[in-house]
């Protein structure tokens, strides 16, 4: 995007012009072409599109774990991928953590929930083993859990537990940025509705970048300040998430919300 | 009145082994008349999909089944085999949720709509790709499942449930697994064959805007028991139950921005835990002492059924 006035702030992060081909056997896909997208400091944005789309590519991209084929990703100002694997790793392990879709293939079942949760601290070498007791304590208290649940193995928990459980450990390092990729699909509409709530309200109270991916348009619209609308991989429409709902100019956004399904109440 | 498609009565399912004497599906009622499109809605592990299984008279031999299931007036449950696997390979056809796990990955989308035609059909296994909409029929016949995409798959599946000319179709969850716009595809696809072959559809569903698009009479399961029941439209914009009132303020909409959603409290318990009498109760903002008896399903205005002694005020509008 070419932003007239210049943003007072950096992005947190900002893909510029990034292309991603995939090779295999002979094929090769571009699964990302010449896309870009910032994320300012505490800014939800909302990456939709279908499967194939190329936004779970874009998502990893941003990461650091996907170099790409053209372009850059800067984190903070900095090129991550002038930076070597692992000052990369350095880098955007301790500044971002990932929430995925289904918490029961994402956390391993034989971990008690405190493990879990600790790992990110333990990784990252962050306070001796009391301040991470302390602190697992508290980021369960976060996200609306009971400390005690510590002590419990991740397969005892229901599915909006163990998402919840799975947002504690991504917030474990107080990262910049949370990329969630489909964080509801998997979870049933009354826990749905608590998880995004929680997700809400962990983004007001921590001032935290969140990017937000889903095929669903009314999870993005619940979430997102701003809306980026995914194609075939390119960014095909991109805007104020109202703007983008209420007047869709791009043909593919239209297809998207008319395919929606509409709540019909007589 | 017509003889209905399909007339469960009474129903209960016990899993003697697993869960004891717990009623898992708790005296469910539900009719479907010829040409009818119906939905049964909950969150998992309401029973929905246990339900459809029934209604399909596919329950596992570790079942304890106790009522009627009807088909054309007929009790299932007292059929000889033979027609028992006739009602179940003709009369009645199922589209499931996963089309990969559904076909067989090992034999081409022809060799399996010609199995099944072979056992009767009005149709042809190139006429039934072209009415689920796949036009390249050569292609398709000879592709193996994991050949074609999500919603190619879906459609095959519905041909070979459509294949054998059934009364009553059973969906479960048929567009889960799909994109949006091919979700919206298939819900129009099913929509359009029904009216052209005016078979009673059973639909399955989490997903209450979908069900709006698709079902004219809608029924509400929590926990195995039916907690209401009646014209979809009237459901949504007048839910009685305080269960559907909270599936309705938890859904995230694509009509309306909330600032916040209003979850239920707690969720749903497994069949081991389920409290007595409404089993809605401990999450329910309604309940008091009385809803430790269970209430019985009982007429609440013109085609609606209710089970509740505490329901919402008719007057209110839902929030």
């Amino acid at each position: 995007m070419t932003t007239v006035d210049a943003p007072a702030t950096t992005p947190v992060v900002e893909a510029r012009a990034v292309v991603v081909d995939y090779h295999s056997r002979g094929h090769h896909t571009r699964a990302l072409d010449q896309v870009s997208l910032s994320v300012e400091p505490g800014e939800t944005v909302g990456l939709i599109g279908e499967s194939g789309s190329g936004k779970s590519t874009l998502a990893r991209t941003l990461l650091g774990l996907v170099p790409p084929t053209a372009g850059e990703v800067r984190y903070r100002d900095r090129d991550v991928y002038a930076l070597g694997a692992t000052a990369r790793h350095r880098l955007l392990g301790r500044d971002t953590a990932m929430v995925f879709q289904d918490p029961r293939s994402s956390l391993n079942p034989r971990l008690s929930v405190g493990a879990v949760v600790r790992d990110p601290l333990h990784v990252q070498r962050i306070g001796d083993r009391e301040a991470q007791r302390v602190a697992v304590a508290e980021l369960l208290e976060s996200v609306g859990l009971p400390a005690a649940l510590a002590r419990r193995p991740v397969r005892a928990l229901s599915g909006g537990q163990l998402q919840r459980v799975a947002l504690a450990r991504a917030l474990a390092v107080e990262p910049s940025l949370i990329v969630a990729d489909e964080p509801t699909s998997a979870l049933d509409v009354s826990v749905q509705a608590q998880i995004l709530n929680l997700l809400r309200q962990i983004r007001s109270t921590r001032n935290l970048a969140l990017l937000v991916v889903s095929h669903d348009m009314r999870v993005i619209r619940f979430l997102a300040d701003r809306t980026a609308v995914m194609y075939q991989g390119r960014v095909v429409e991109e805007g104020p998430t109202e703007e983008v709902y209420t007047a869709p100019r791009h043909d593919y956004t239209k297809t998207l919300l008319a395919a929606a399904p509409v709540l019909h109440r007589g | 009145m017509t003889t209905p498609v399909l007339s469960v009565a009474n129903l209960s399912v016990r899993f003697p082994k697993r869960y004891g004497a717990i009623d898992v599906l708790d005296n469910i009622a539900l009719d479907i008349g010829p040409g009818e499109r119906v939905a049964v809605v909950g969150e998992s592990g309401c029973g929905k999909s246990l339900l459809g299984l029934a209604a399909a008279d596919l329950l596992p031999p570790t079942a304890q089944v106790t009522g009627q299931i009807s088909f054309r007036g007929k009790d299932v449950r007292t059929m000889g085999r033979r027609e028992r696997f006739a009602l179940r390979g003709a009369g009645i056809g199922v589209v499931y949720q996963d089309a990969l796990t559904s076909l067989n990955p090992g034999m081409t989308v022809g060799a399996q709509l010609r199995q099944v035609c072979r056992l009767g059909s009005s149709s042809t296994p190139e006429r039934l790709l072209v009415d689920v909409g796949l036009t390249d029929t050569g292609r398709v016949l000879r592709a193996k499942p994991h050949q074609l995409s999500g919603g190619q798959r879906q459609r095959v599946l519905i041909a070979l449930a459509l294949a054998r000319d059934p009364d009553l179709v059973i969906a479960d969850e048929p567009t889960t697994a799909l994109d949006v716009t091919v979700q919206a595809q298939v819900v129009a696809l099913l929509r359009e064959l029904q009216e052209q072959h005016h078979f009673a559809l059973l639909f399955v569903s989490h997903d209450l805007a979908l069900v709006s698009e698709l079902a004219s009479r809608t029924t509400v399961m929590y926990a195995g028991q039916v907690v209401e029941s009646g014209p979809t439209t009237e459901i949504l914009a007048r839910p009685r139950h305080p269960y559907t009132a909270g599936l309705l303020a938890a859904s995230v909409s694509l009509e309306e921005r909330r600032e916040t959603l209003t979850p239920i409290p707690g969720h749903v318990r497994q069949p081991g835990e389920f409290v007595a009498g409404c089993r809605f109760r401990e999450r329910c903002g309604n309940a008091r002492d009385d809803c430790a008896n269970r209430p019985e399903l009982a007429p609440d205005g013109p085609g609606r059924l209710l089970a509740c002694f505490h329901p919402v005020a008719k007057e209110e509008e839902t929030p």
